[in-house]
């Protein structure tokens, strides 16, 4: 408990984190509210883009913290040492793993909150049509997220070629996966591809759950074997 | 603990007992053979070039590493198989080892402290080691004098019985290092043994009960640090280590 609250702690001193997670999101919100976010789109099936945006921004910051800010900072604490040092106090170092875990959850609960908490204020947002099955998805999605964080984390020995990797595999997916805009808007193409991204059942089910549609079980089921597969390797090859 | 400092009783039970202490690393042979024993109350140093096996050695006894062959007991336990019962009563400082930058002095030792069952007071800890006054400074932002005071007291805020300390002095400047080795004859006084690693032979001479001299994986001679140079016909400890200890 007070490792995750000091973990927490150390994620919201670092600027970099704190900004991209929590005040990025809302700028992006704030700039598609002043525009025409509240006219609907026919492409979008008469939706709007203010009834998109939070599982869009959801997605992306999910995607910021197990892509970019977890595998990082774990492969940083192994460089300098912190996991080593752990695992000779009475304490197993697979605690700070869980402790930095539930620090990024609550980190993407957080900065969904926001995006809430002023889309309804200010822009005629409506809260989760499918609050139970949304709340279902964005748990899966954001563990399935954080278990591939741990492979890199597992992966990269240090944390320089952490964040490479990491950035190396974010930015091309957030595009392509349909999370900066939507799917529907894109490309045949591009969308195809798309479509295998890892991100890309993560929007998805958000966006529909959003909307008030049932969680898609392929989608779910996707997810949970992303979670299988991504944790199960790196609880294996994940070295202190 | 009631063992006055220095005591040699070969009835109490070593804090540290190592027997044929075997460890490689692929082709590179880290440990060979080494054993020795640490008496309650001592401060052991363990000198030796670089590669000699100091650090695996203190890895092994530390339950980070477990060895190929041999036997490990620390305060009678299996330090790789203890678990938590060992670690509750070993203190360590690892050598190279930081903390993230951001994380302040008390909430280091704070955190720390709340991994073990029956703490040191942390806050006596800061004043001991001349850390009050920096308690809201991280880590990143502590001299090199000041990050290694955390991180011993950091290796002692568990209230250990038996103190690892590898390379405590490296980096420091001469007043730094002066205080630090005040602190750790502190530490014996309390009745913690501590096993220092090092590679300043002024450290050994002033500080150290006895001293192993490691090379190549094995060790090659434990006394007192005096009887090294009686024995060698050097003239300074420097000179008797550099001929047991030396590759060439």
């Amino acid at each position: 408990m007070r490792l995750t609250l000091v973990e927490l702690k150390l994620l919201l001193r670092d600027p970099g984190a704190a900004f991209f997670t929590l005040a990025f999101p809302l700028i992006l919100l704030v700039m598609n509210g002043a525009g025409e976010a509240r006219k609907p789109i026919p492409e979008l099936g008469g939706q709007r883009t203010i009834d998109v945006a939070a599982p869009m921004l959801t997605t992306m910051v999910v995607a910021i913290l197990g892509l970019t800010s977890l595998p990082v900072l774990l492969a940083h604490y192994r460089e300098i040492g912190v996991l080593k040092r752990m695992a000779t106090t009475p304490v197993s170092p697979q605690r700070v793993l869980v402790a930095q875990f539930a620090a990024h959850l609550l980190i993407a609960v957080a900065s969904l909150a926001l995006v809430l908490g002023v889309g309804v204020a200010l822009f005629d947002m409506a809260p989760p049509k499918a609050p139970v099955s949304f709340a279902v998805g964005f748990a899966l999605g954001a563990t399935a997220l954080f278990a591939l964080g741990f492979v890199l984390a597992a992966l990269a020995p240090t944390a320089r070629s952490a964040s490479a990797v990491g950035l190396g595999i974010f930015f091309p997916m957030l595009y392509l996966s349909g999370t900066m805009m939507p799917a529907e808007i894109m490309p045949d193409a591009l969308r195809r591809i798309g479509y295998w991204t890892p991100l890309s059942p993560v929007v998805r089910t958000l966006r529909e759950t959003w909307a008030g549609e049932p969680l898609d079980l392929v989608r779910a089921a996707v997810l949970v074997a992303v979670i299988v597969v991504a944790g199960g390797t790196a609880a294996r090859i994940f070295r202190w | 603990m009631s063992v006055p400092p220095g005591a040699g009783d070969a009835r109490l039970m070593a804090v540290i007992e190592v027997t044929d202490l075997g460890m490689r690393y692929g082709s590179t042979v880290a440990l060979d053979g080494v054993s020795l024993r640490v008496e309650p109350g001592e401060i052991f140093g363990v000198v030796g070039s670089n590669g000699a096996g100091k650090t695996t050695l203190v890895e092994c006894v530390a339950g980070l590493r477990t060895p190929d062959a041999g036997v490990v007991r620390v305060l009678g336990l299996d330090p790789c198989r203890g678990g938590r019962a060992v670690k509750e009563r070993i203190g360590v400082q690892l050598q190279e080892s930081r903390l993230p930058d951001a994380l302040r002095v008390g909430e280091a030792l704070q955190l720390y402290a709340s991994f073990y069952d029956q703490p040191a007071d942390w806050r006596v800890l800061l004043d001991q080691w001349g850390l009050t006054a920096k308690r809201g400074t991280g880590f990143g932002n502590l001299s090199g004098g000041q990050k290694q005071r955390l991180l011993i007291a950091l290796a002692l805020v568990g209230n250990p019985e038996l103190a690892l300390l590898d390379e405590v002095s490296t980096g420091l400047d001469l007043q730094a290092r002066r205080s630090t080795w005040d602190l750790v004859r502190s530490m014996r006084d309390r009745g913690v043994t501590v096993v220092l690693v090092t590679h300043h032979m002024d450290e050994v001479e002033r500080l150290c009960d006895r001293v192993a001299v490691m090379r190549a994986g094995r060790v090659v001679g434990v006394a007192e640090p005096h009887e090294f140079v009686a024995r060698t016909g050097a003239s300074t400890l420097d000179e008797a280590v550099l001929t047991l200890g030396g590759d060439r």
